[in-house]
Parts: structure tokens; C-alpha cells; sequence
């Protein structure tokens, strides 16, 4: 039961969270006269839809042009258009939360679909591929390389992955991406400069899939360079407080062999301030891969930033600041039922 | 004063606080000299018009190259000439020459020659300028014939070029091309139409010596460029004449494709990538700790209220919400910097509240309620002080985010166009394709600034931290 | 005999130095008997049960002298032969701090059981019925097995941490201030707790405190310890009611009584340096008695008739 309430409290106030992005947002696009940018360019979306199947009704251009002014009058009443911003901002608010999201200006997807929810389908399993897959192993080789270093705590190498860390907060994820292509690409030829297949892509699914890693590689290398410094830091120095804890010295006394004292006394106690931290660190690594995302040109959501900045879609823009907030917090709930399972503290 | 000492002294411990001071002493230096020698409109008025760089080679790497490279490449040059060298009489025409000197001695050719002609004076008729090469083998080119036109209304003296200068790009001119075709006819007996000469390009023919009569090899030696004004009134003369070899190197950091000379944008980057760190760190430190302070030690709802807040806006996610302000809002620095701080203090707030919570338990300030100080006194007092020594290590640690944020949002080409920073001159480079072609003296200072920049900060936070944490200590 | 400790030492590197933590130890204990091991903190009494356990920290420089655990030196044991013969089976302990004690994340009763999985190769639903059990000798609930360490409250924990000590009938528990960080009442449930086992299990302690009054209502015999060196060691009554050693005196004087009119005492100075510890004897800065000989020469353990051992000249 305390357990529910715990996660429901959580899952309330990340929806206000969701909620307030959303109001400031639309707010904000009510203001500066952007909502009616955007719900203009909608009506016309559909108006040409509109004119297309009566034109094959309606011959004549002059009753044609008629009948499509009563259409738009009566859609700029449906929208809100006469009125001003606020009085149609809930209706705005929930076109959003249905994912109702409109149209974009020139991106389309394959298929040629300009409807934002159709591009977005087809963008988002791409960014969660990259980003979980250089999260994971990021996560993994922080791990791996924390243990190690909190053992030789003081040491060289410890202090040398130190200073590697704060160096790695400071580099720009993004240009660290482009000095990847530079190097991997235009100098050594060794691996694509970016998109997630080839042109044409190879035919055979392991085929498709080793041109897949290929693509991949490069950002992923860049998202753990710039990811694992601290992130190892983090891992280091919580391991290292850990083991100093006096049930550590209790598991020794038992007689545990030393292995099973290093995972079940040091490093299952440091799950949940690991995740903690990795909870807090998360907004910064979807950050992170979106900019990575951009350089590389992959297929996802960071890219499709870069093209909305570009084209100046506004509609575009609003539709992944909600998305992207959307799946963030859907990955922070996650996240927080992982803590509640992890960390019995919670849980009562 | 004695504690400030003993702080600085185990701060000063650490070789990383040193780096970081030592860091942020060159920074502050070279921004109060780029505040001291370049205008503060340099941005409109410089670096996004393209018209101030037309006479730069383009996207060519720093002149430094040629130290490390065997193949010495033509360093960029301006020849400069504002006094004739002589004047001769012939058949009614006096002939004014400016000459200027030039010595090749570069392993390839130079990118483009362009002529400027400034500040003609005339009395009578127009005068003519003509344009002769006289190169290291002897031969002498004439390259360009300029007509004045026709003389204003008005008395004499008659001025023309005087606003701006007349500029003539020598690379590509139909008729530099005709009087190449002559010399090389001349010179190698080979014809050659105007279409071929134009596809060699007029530099290779000027400063080059053909081979096998199939290709050219550059034609080391002196040059002299003259200038004749060819005129009816000794009293008409030419203000200044420039001659620009375009180089295949330039400068201390080379060019992007504008032609833009990178030093001088990296140079202008260094006070603004400061100013955006310390105005939003300053201004973030001073909205979450004071929020923090009260929260901690008014309490009762205020507290709950400053706290909810709080936590709704610190799982803001920040990347999304500053792209759609700077989106939105169309490039202004100080939109950015007011969303930066609009979401950048919770995390201060959060933490100085549960510290504020910590020393209100304290003894210290229980005798001091006791004895009857009011609420702010004890807060400025006794509280303040205590979280000070955090509060300041917070406001340094702030700094390298806004730095690094402010690039993220430019290289996204959401930049403030009146300003440029490091992450506008990288997205720039990346729109231009820089890293696919191989520009690396275009994308490698920037991100290295930003990376020193930042990691200044960084530095002094990790030495501050000792200093902070026992203080902080005390009170858990 | 089961226990015998001879010439133990006990040295850590640091900053400063060396530091002399435990300096040349001796004592022995029997089947069924309780020593207590008395003195101010930072006299090596944790450390003499850390090196019984041979639990070292990563700084220890010097770890020498004997252990005869029933007649076997286990000093001479491999790392890996004395965990899994040495550990928890045959010496348990009781750590300071029962807070601390228990790890956050595991239920204690799969705490408690864990040592028999390991070393009886019991398998999980058979430890954690002998855990059951064992809550029940302690005084729990048995269903409290299945708690989280956050949910107890300090006694029980120490209850539990004492359960843990006994899940495999060690032959030596040691106890390190069992009862420090309890309040008063707690305190004395957990005593009498100690006190019952004792008598019913009849397992051989070792009690670590700095209250050498605590020490003598549960302990036959008393070490009394002074800067790595045991400088009396008699039964409880002896050492309790006639001290021989000055510290020892000094130490018993400073003990608050109930029933007494008289003013607690202190001693003077401050506790040696374990870094440069005092030449000769090293109480003799802070000695009443203190002679040329005591400045230079280190007093020999000397036997006295009535069986108990003190180190000080007035005796030799």
C-alpha cells in the first residue's frame, strides 16, 4: 500500500512537471502571437485537403472559391481563430495531450507524411536506440571502471581518472561528435560520417545490422566519452564511502568470500544512490544525445530539432518539447519504481 | 580576516586550483584586452558583414602552417601604395607610376588577386589607370586597363573612389584573361582562348612558369606591380593603391568561408563566453540561495511552497524548454541567460534549505534567538555567513554550465546573431560542412576554448570543495 | 584452554607515523569464560579484536605474535583457510555500532542466515528457520526476519546483530561496545540478554568497553588496557575491588557511584601519542608514583601471588 502511495506521489508530481512545460509553453506561443502561426498554418493544411476533393466535385472555380470560404469561416470558428489566444489555450492544451500535434512545415516522413505524429513515430524508436544503447554501456563501464578505481583509491590512475573527469564535464558533447568525424572519418576513413544506414542499405538482415553498428558506433563513442567522467566519478567516489561503512566490515567478519562482499555489501548498497544519481544525471544525458544526434545526422529526434530550428517550424518545435519532456518523464517514472525496488528505505 | 587566510592557503594547496587561477588570469586578461581594442558592435558591424572580409582568402588554414608543412604556401599579402615613384612625359600624356615590390616565394599560388584603387583626383579629363606585372623572367604583363568615367558635375577638383574603394578582382576578369592569353602566346607561343585561361585561373599565369607547355609551377622571385596613371594634368593622382595576393594560408587562426578572419572571432569570444557565465551564475546563486535561506528559515508554508516549486522546476528537463525560449524568442542572448536562470536554481535552493536547517538547530543560533535578535539579523548574521563559503563554490560551479549551455543552444543555431561566441562560429562550420572537408583550424579552437573556458571553473570548484566541505561538516 | 594470545601487535601506517595501536598483547581465556577488555577509547581494544579476526585495515605495517585458537596457532593460516575455517565459526563477533552493523538493502533475517548458507552450506529455507529461532533466543519476534534493518529500532538490531553473532555456535564471540550507542534502559536488556546466553550456551566472550563497570557485572576476569599495553589482568573482583595497577586505580576511582559520597576522580594528563609513545612505562607521565626507573625501563608482566598479572615496577 505505502508502496503505491509512494509511487503515486511521484507520478503526480512528475505530471505536474508535464503539465507546467505544457501551460508555459502554450502560454508563451499564445503571447508572442505564435499559436495563431501555427493554427493558420493547420487550416490551410487541411483547406488544401479540402479543395482537392471538392475540386472534383465542384467545376466551377467561382462556386469552388465560395464554397472553401464558408469551409475556412467556419474552420477559424472550430479553431478558436476569432477569439483571442487565451480564450482557446485549453483546447490547445488538449490537442497536445491527445498528441494531436499537427503539421509540419517540409519535413515528411518516408511515407511522405507531413502529420507531426506520423514523423514523430518514425524518429523516436531511433533516438531510444542510440540513446539507451550509449546510457547502457555507459552505465556498464562506469560501473566496471568505479569498482576498480575505488579499490586503488589515492593511487596514479585514480587521480588521472580524476582530472579525465573533470575535463570530461567540460568538453561539449556535440563537438567532441565532430571532432570524432574528423578524425574517424575524414582522416582515417575508418567509419561513416554519419545517418543510420547506408545508401542504398544492404540487403539481408546482419547485413542491415552490421552497416547498423557501423553507423552507430561513432556516436555512441562520443555519448560515453563525454558521459563517463563523471559518471565514473560518481560511481568511485559512492563505492568508496560505501566500503567504509561498518557492515562491510561485519560481512568480512562472517567470513564472505571477497567477492560476494564486493557485490551483495558494497555494491548492491550503492544501487540507489547510484541510480540517484543517474535519476538526477538523466535530463543531461537526453541532452546530451540530442546535440550528439544533430552532428551525426542520425534519424531521431535531436536531428529533427536541428531541421525544425532550421526551418523555422514552429508547430514542430512545440510538438518535441512536449514529446521530448513526455519521455523524459516517462523515463524518470521508470527510474523511480527501479529506486523503489531497489532501495527497501522507500518502500514503508 | 584570519579565517579568509587559512581558507585561501588550503585552497591554494591543490595544483588543480592552482591551474584553474592561473586559467582564469589569462581569460580575464584577454577579455578586458578584446573590451580595450574591439568595438562592442563588432558582431553587426564586423563579423556578420560579409563585404568587412571580401578581400580574405576563404576557408584557408593559419599562416603557421607553413612551419610544419614542406609545401610552403602563399602567405596572404597586401601590397600598399600611396606615392608614385616616378612620372614620365610622352606624346602629351604624363604617366604616373606606384609601384610595389612583391616576393613569391611560396610553393603554390596564390587563391585570388584583386586591385583597389582609392581616392582618384582629377582636374580635366578623367585619367586612365593601367595595371602592368613585371615578373622575376622579365617579361611584363599588362594585366587591367581602368577607365574613369566620365567627370561629375561640379569644379574641379573631381574626386572619385572616395567613399569606398573601386575593387577589382583580377581572378575571373574577362579582360585580365585576354591579356594573359597574349602573354602566353608571347612568352610559350601557345594559344590559348580566354575559356581555357579562365579555367588554369589567372594566378597560376601570372606567377607561374609553364612546363612542357601543359602545366604551371610557380615562379619564384621578385614582382613588381605597377600602377600608371595615365593623365593630362600632372596635378591628378591616386590616393592609395592596393594589391591583395590571396593567400592559401592566412593569419593566426585562418579563415572560414566568409573569408572571416577565426582570430579575430575567437578573440571576441572570450569576454562574452565570460559574461554569460558570470551573469547567469551570479544571478542563479543569488535567487536559489536567498530562496533557499528563507525556506530553510522561515518555514511553515512558505517552505512548502518555495520547496513544491522548487521540485517541479528542477525536473524541468532544461535542454528542450531552453530550445524552444531561444527558439521562440529568436535569438537573444539575454533571453537565454534569463531562461538559463529561470530553471537553474532549484538545485541551490533545495540544498541551502536543508543546510539552513542544519545550522538553525545549531547552538549558537539558539542563544542568539534567545537573546532577542530579530529574525534578519540573525539570518544576515549568523546564517548567511555559515552557507557563504558553499554558496560561493556553488556560484563557480554554475559558471561552466551556462558556458557550455550557451554553446549547445549556438552550435543548434539558436545563437544571438549580434554576438558572436565559440558554439556560433562551430555551428557555422558545421552548416558549412567544415568537418566533412576537412577544416580542422575551424572546428578544433573553438571547442578547445570552451573546453578551457569551462574547465577553468571546474578547476577552482574542485579546489574550493575542501576548503568548503569541513565547514560545511560541522554542522551534520 | 581455548584461547591463547601471546605478544600481539598491531602497527598502521600513517601520515605522522607509525602508530602503536597494540603493543605486545598476552592473555588467555577458557571454555565458557568471559574476559572483559577495559580501557579509555584509543587504548587498542578495538584493535586487538580487529586483529583476532584478523580484520586489518589497509594501513597495518607490523602484525605480529601468536594466536592459539584450541591448539592450533592460527596465525600461521592462510588468508583464504582462515576465513572460511576461522570466521564467524569459530570467532563471531559483535561490532560496535549496531546501527551501522546491518546492511540497508538485505532483510536481517537472510543477514542472520547467511554465514550458515556459506559455511554450512545450508540451504536457504533451512538458514533462515535456524534464523527464526534464533530471534527467538534474542528475544524477537520471529517474523521479524523478514524486516528491513530501517525497521527495527536500535536494540533490535543489536538483538538481531547478536543473533547473527551466534548462528553458528562459535566457540569466541567478541563483543566491541555492544551496548555504546543504546539508551540507558536498552542498555540493560541487552546486558541481561548477554548474561542469559551465557549462561545457557555456555560460549566463551571476549567483552570490549570502556565502563569497567559494565565489564564487571558481566565478566569473570578483567584486562585492563593502557596505550596498546594490558597493564592488569586479574577476575573481575580482583581488579574491581582492589586495583593494583595506578591506571587501573585510577580508572575505578573515576567510576561514579550510587551509593558513595565521594567525588568521582580524573586522571591527569592526556592519553599517550601512539605515535611516539612514552619511553618505558607508558603511563609514567600521568603515574602518582612514577620513578627514574619507570621513565626508562618498560615494567615486565609480573605474576602476583593471588594469580593476577599487573605491569608496573611497584610490583617487581
Amino acid at each position: 500500500m505505502a508502496l503505491a502511495k509512494a509511487l503515486a506521489f511521484k507520478a503526480i508530481s512528475l505530471m505536474i512537471v508535464l503539465i507546467g512545460v505544457l501551460f508555459l509553453t502554450v502560454i508563451i506561443l499564445g503571447m508572442t502571437g505564435v499559436s495563431d502561426k501555427i493554427l493558420r498554418s493547420i487550416l490551410n493544411e487541411q483547406l488544401r485537403g479540402i479543395r482537392q476533393q471538392l475540386a472534383t466535385r465542384i467545376k466551377d472555380p467561382n462556386e469552388l472559391n465560395k464554397a472553401l470560404e464558408q469551409i475556412k469561416q467556419e474552420l477559424i470558428k472550430a479553431y478558436g481563430l476569432d477569439k483571442p489566444w487565451y480564450a482557446r489555450m485549453h483546447k490547445m492544451v488538449l490537442r497536445i495531450l491527445r498528441l494531436d500535434l499537427g503539421y509540419a512545415r517540409t519535413i515528411q516522413t518516408f511515407s511522405g507524411s507531413k502529420k507531426i505524429s506520423d514523423i514523430l513515430k518514425e524518429r523516436i524508436p531511433n533516438t531510444i536506440l542510440l540513446m539507451t544503447t550509449a546510457l547502457l554501456i555507459n552505465y556498464g563501464i562506469g560501473l566496471l571502471i568505479g569498482v576498480k578505481l575505488a579499490a586503488k583509491s589515492g593511487t596514479l590512475l585514480d587521480r588521472a581518472v580524476s582530472l579525465y573527469s573533470a575535463v570530461s564535464y567540460a568538453i561539449p558533447t556535440w563537438w567532441l561528435g565532430m571532432l570524432m568525424i574528423l578524425v574517424f572519418h575524414y582522416y582515417l576513413h575508418l567509419f561513416p560520417a554519419g545517418g543510420m544506414y547506408s545508401v542504398p542499405p544492404p540487403q539481408g538482415t546482419f547485413l542491415r545490422f552490421l552497416d547498423l553498428l557501423k553507423h552507430v558506433t561513432l556516436p555512441v563513442i562520443t555519448l560515453i566519452i563525454a558521459l563517463s567522467g563523471s559518471w565514473i566519478y560518481t560511481v568511485r567516489a559512492i563505492l568508496i564511502s560505501i566500503a567504509q561503512e561498518d557492515f562491510v566490515t561485519v560481512a568480512r567478519a562472517k567470513g564472505l568470500p571477497e567477492n560476494l562482499v564486493l557485490r551483495r555489501y558494497i555494491i548492491r548498497p550503492a544501487a540507489p544512490p547510484l541510480l540517484t544519481n543517474i535519476i538526477l544525471g538523466l535530463a543531461g544525458s537526453m541532452g546530451g544525445a540530442i546535440l550528439t544526434e544533430t552532428v551525426f545526422g542520425w534519424p531521431g529526434m535531436g536531428t529533427l530539432y536541428y531541421q525544425a530550428i532550421m526551418s523555422v517550424d514552429e508547430s514542430l518545435i512545440l510538438a518535441l518539447t512536449y514529446v521530448f519532456t513526455l519521455i523524459y518523464i516517462l523515463a524518470r517514472f521508470l527510474l523511480e519504481i527501479l529506486y523503489v525496488i531497489l532501495d527497501p528505505r522507500v518502500r514503508y | 580576516m584570519g579565517v579568509v587566510r587559512e581558507a585561501f592557503e588550503e585552497f591554494w594547496q591543490s595544483g588543480v586550483s592552482k591551474a584553474g587561477v592561473v586559467l582564469l588570469a589569462i581569460l580575464t586578461a584577454i577579455s578586458i584586452y578584446v573590451v580595450l581594442t574591439m568595438p562592442m558592435d563588432f558582431g553587426t558591424r564586423y563579423w556578420n558583414n560579409p563585404l568587412y572580409w571580401a578581400d580574405n582568402p576563404k576557408a584557408v588554414p593559419p599562416a603557421w602552417v607553413n612551419h610544419f608543412s614542406k609545401v610552403k604556401h602563399t602567405v596572404h599579402t597586401i601590397l600598399i601604395a600611396s606615392q608614385p615613384v616616378g612620372v614620365s612625359y610622352k606624346t602629351g600624356v604624363y604617366l604616373k607610376y606606384y609601384n610595389m615590390t612583391y616576393n613569391y616565394v611560396y610553393d603554390d599560388f596564390p587563391s585570388f588577386i584583386t586591385l583597389k584603387i582609392s581616392n582618384v583626383t582629377f582636374y580635366s579629363e578623367p585619367p586612365v589607370i593601367q595595371l602592368y606585372i613585371t615578373r622575376p623572367d622579365g617579361f611584363i604583363i599588362p594585366l587591367y586597363t581602368l577607365s574613369i568615367p566620365s567627370q561629375p558635375s561640379g569644379l574641379p577638383p573631381y574626386r572619385v573612389f572616395s567613399k569606398g574603394s573601386k575593387r577589382i578582382l583580377l581572378s575571373g576578369d574577362l579582360y585580365v584573361a585576354r591579356a594573359l592569353s597574349n602573354f602566353l602566346y608571347e612568352k610559350y607561343g601557345v594559344f590559348l582562348g580566354t575559356t581555357n585561361v579562365m579555367q588554369i585561373g589567372h594566378e597560376q599565369i601570372v606567377f607561374g612558369d609553364m612546363v612542357n607547355k601543359t602545366y604551371f609551377k610557380p615562379l619564384k622571385g621578385k614582382y613588381i606591380i605597377s600602377i600608371v596613371l595615365l593623365t593630362h594634368d600632372l596635378r591628378d593622382s591616386i590616393g592609395r593603391v592596393e594589391f591583395v595576393i590571396g593567400g592559401r594560408v592566412y593569419g593566426l587562426m585562418g579563415t572560414d568561408t566568409l573569408g572571416r578572419d577565426l582570430a579575430k572571432g575567437l578573440l571576441f569570444g572570450f569576454p562574452v563566453a565570460l559574461l554569460i557565465g558570470f551573469v547567469t551564475s551570479i544571478f542563479t546563486t543569488i535567487i536559489g540561495a536567498s530562496l533557499g535561506i528563507i525556506s530553510g528559515y522561515v518555514g511553515g508554508k512558505i517552505d512548502e511552497l518555495i520547496q513544491r516549486f522548487a521540485d517541479i522546476v528542477n525536473n524541468v528537463p532544461l535542454l528542450p524548454i531552453l530550445i524552444f525560449l531561444c527558439f521562440i524568442f529568436k535569438g537573444n542572448l539575454w533571453v537565454m541567460i534569463a531562461a538559463l536562470i529561470a530553471f537553474g536554481w532549484p538545485g541551490l535552493t533545495i540544498v541551502v534549505r536543508s543546510m539552513v536547517l542544519q545550522i538553525k538547530s545549531a547552538q549558537f543560533v539558539e542563544a542568539a534567538i534567545s537573546l532577542g535578535a530579530s529574525k534578519w539579523r540573525i539570518m544576515a548574521r549568523h546564517i548567511f555567513p555559515n552557507v557563504a563559503p558553499f554558496i560561493l563554490a556553488q556560484l563557480i560551479f554554475f559558471t561552466p554550465s551556462a558556458i557550455l549551455s550557451e554553446a549547445a543552444l549556438s552550435f543548434l543555431g539558436l545563437g544571438d546573431p549580434r554576438i558572436p561566441t565559440w558554439g556560433q562560429i562551430l555551428e557555422y562550420g558545421f552548416r558549412n560542412q567544415a568537418i566533412f572537408l576537412g577544416y580542422w583550424w575551424w572546428i578544433l579552437p573553438p571547442g578547445i576554448l570552451i573546453i578551457i573556458s569551462a574547465v577553468t571553473f571546474v578547476f577552482i570548484a574542485l579546489g574550493l570543495e575542501p576548503v568548503v566541505n569541513p565547514r560545511l561538516r560541522r554542522w551534520r | 584452554m581455548l584461547l591463547e594470545v601471546s605478544n600481539l601487535r598491531l602497527y598502521y601506517r600513517t601520515i605522522r607515523g607509525l602508530v602503536h595501536a597494540v603493543d605486545g598483547v598476552s592473555f588467555d581465556l577458557d571454555k565458557g569464560e568471559t574476559l572483559g577488555l577495559v580501557g579509555e577509547s584509543g587504548c587498542g581494544k578495538s584493535s586487538t579484536a580487529l586483529a583476532l579476526m584478523r580484520l586489518l585495515p589497509k594501513n597495518v605495517a607490523v602484525f605480529k605474535g601468536k594466536i592459539i585458537l584450541d591448539s592450533e596457532d592460527i596465525t600461521s593460516l592462510s588468508e583464504e583457510e582462515f576465513r572460511a575455517r576461522i570466521r564467524w565459526k569459530k570467532i563471531s563477533m559483535v561490532f560496535q555500532g549496531a546501527m551501522n552493523s546491518l546492511n540497508p538493502v538485505l532483510k536481517v533475517g537472510f543477514q542472520v542466515a547467511e554465514p550458515m548458507i556459506i559455511h554450512l552450506n545450508m540451504d536457504k529455507d533451512e538458514a533462515l528457520k535456524r534464523a527464526r529461532e534464533l530471534f527467538k533466543m534474542v528475544g524477537l519476534s520471529p517474523d521479524f526476519v523478514n524486516r528491513y534493518p530501517h525497521e527495527l529500532s536500535g536494540g533490535m538490531k543489536q538483538r538481531v546483530v547478536i543473533a547473527m553473532a551466534l548462528a553458528l555456535n562459535p566457540e569466541l564471540i567478541i563483543l566491541d561496545e555492544p551496548t555504546s550507542a543504546l539508551d540507558v534502559s536498552i542498555q540493560a536488556q541487552i546486558m541481561n540478554l548477554l548474561k542469559r546466553l551465557k549462561k545457557k550456551l555456555g560460549i566463551s566472550m571476549i567483552f570490549i568497553t570502556h565502563d569497567i563497570a559494565l565489564a564487571s557485572d558481566l565478566c569473570d576476569r578483567i584486562a585492563v588496557m593502557y596505550a596498546g599495553n594490558i597493564v592488569e589482568l586479574g577476575t573481575a573482583e580482583q581488579v574491581l575491588l582492589d586495583p593494583k595497577h595506578p591506571y587501573a586505580q585510577k580508572l575505578i576511582a573515576s567510576v561514579p557511584r550510587l551509593r558513595e559520597d565521594r567525588v568521582p576522580e580524573f586522571i591527569p594528563g592526556a592519553p599517550p601519542d601512539l605515535v611516539n609513545p612514552p619511553s618505558g612505562c607508558r603511563f609514567h607521565p600521568r603515574c602518582p608514583y612514577a620513578t627514574e626507573r619507570c621513565k626508562k625501563e618498560e615494567p615486565p608482566l609480573i605474576s602476583l601471588e593471588d594469580g593476577r598479572i599487573v605491569k608496573c615496577w611497584l610490583y617487581g
